[in-house]
C-alpha cells in the first residue's frame, strides 16, 4: 500500500503513519502543542503485488548445427527450457509462434508447442 | 509451464531438416491482463481439411470458429503459424482473423495452387483494443478525525 496524504490539515504539528498488514491498512494521525486538526484525508493506493509483471514476451532461437537437421524418416523433437526474466506470481498461459526458420524443402514439416 | 519458464518443444516432420528456428512468446497472467491466449491445429485426418492436399490449382479456404474463455467489448486479435506440414512444392500457407465478434472470431487458413498442406497449427491473440490498463487499484479512505 502507499499512501497519499491528499488534504492538509488545519494545523502546524502533524504527523501521519500509515501501516498495513494482509488486506488491512491502519492510519494514525498525531498532532501536538497548540495545533488542532479539524480534518484529515488521506488516499490509500493498493497496488497488488507492486512491481509485479502479468505479461512479459521473449524470443528463444536456435541453430542446429549437426545432429538434429540429419533427415530420417522419422518423426524427431527435443525439449528445451525457455526461462521467464524474472518468475511471474502464479502459473500464466503461454502462446508460441514462428517468427524465423530455415529448413529444407523436401516435404517440410514443424511444429512448435508448449508442453502443458 | 511454471512461475519460472516453460517447455518449449520442436518436432521435426519425417525427411525434414532444420536449421534454424526462432520462436517469439508471449506469457500472461490472463485474469490481469486482459490478455487470452487460444490455440488451433488442425491435420488431414479432418475431412474437411483434407481438400487442402486436394483440388490442386485453385485457393482452398478452410474457416474455424474459437470461443474466447469470456466475452469482450471490443476485441481484437493477432495470429501466428505454431506449425505446418506441405508436399514438395512451393510452401504456400496463409492465415488470417477472418472476423471478430464480442464473443468469438473466426480463423480462416489457406492454402493454393500446387501445395498440399497436411497439418497446421496456430496462435491467436485476444485483448480489448480500448483497454486502459491501470497499473493501480484505488482504494479511497476518507477519514474524519475530530480531537
Amino acid at each position: 500500500l502507499v499512501r497519499i496524504n491528499l488534504v492538509d490539515l488545519s494545523a502546524k504539528a502533524t504527523r501521519s503513519q500509515t501501516t498495513t498488514s494482509g488486506k488491512v491498512a491502519n492510519t494514525k494521525f498525531w498532532t501536538w502543542l497548540d495545533s488542532v486538526v479539524y480534518l484529515a484525508q488521506e488516499v490509500l493506493l493498493h497496488i497488488p503485488n507492486y512491481g509485479e509483471y502479468v505479461t512479459r514476451t521473449g524470443i528463444f532461437t536456435k541453430t542446429y548445427s549437426n545432429s538434429f537437421p540429419t533427415a530420417s524418416s522419422a518423426e524427431r523433437s527435443e525439449t528445451v527450457w525457455v526461462p521467464f526474466p524474472s518468475p511471474f506470481s502464479e502459473v500464466p498461459s503461454v502462446g508460441v509462434t514462428i517468427t524465423s526458420l530455415d529448413l529444407s524443402k523436401n516435404a517440410p514439416g514443424l511444429r512448435v508447442l508448449v508442453t502443458k | 509451464v511454471t512461475t519460472e519458464g516453460f517447455d518449449l518443444k520442436v518436432i521435426v516432420s519425417p525427411n525434414t531438416a532444420l536449421y534454424f528456428i526462432q520462436v517469439e512468446w508471449i506469457a500472461t497472467i490472463s485474469s490481469k491482463s486482459g490478455i487470452y491466449i487460444l490455440t488451433l491445429q488442425d491435420d488431414s485426418n479432418n475431412a474437411n481439411f483434407k481438400k487442402l492436399s486436394t483440388n490442386f490449382y485453385t485457393e482452398r479456404p478452410i474457416t474455424y470458429t474459437l470461443n474466447y474463455p469470456r466475452a469482450m467489448t471490443n476485441p481484437g486479435a493477432t495470429i501466428g503459424i505454431t506449425g505446418f506440414r506441405m508436399n514438395s512444392n512451393n510452401a504456400r500457407i496463409s492465415l488470417n482473423v477472418s472476423s471478430i465478434e464480442a464473443n468469438k472470431l473466426k480463423v480462416t487458413a489457406m492454402t493454393w495452387y500446387d501445395t498440399a498442406l497436411y497439418y497446421f497449427g496456430a496462435t491467436i491473440l485476444v485483448y480489448e483494443k480500448d483497454c486502459i490498463q491501470w497499473a493501480v487499484e484505488t482504494l479511497c479512505l476518507d477519514m474524519v478525525i475530530e480531537l
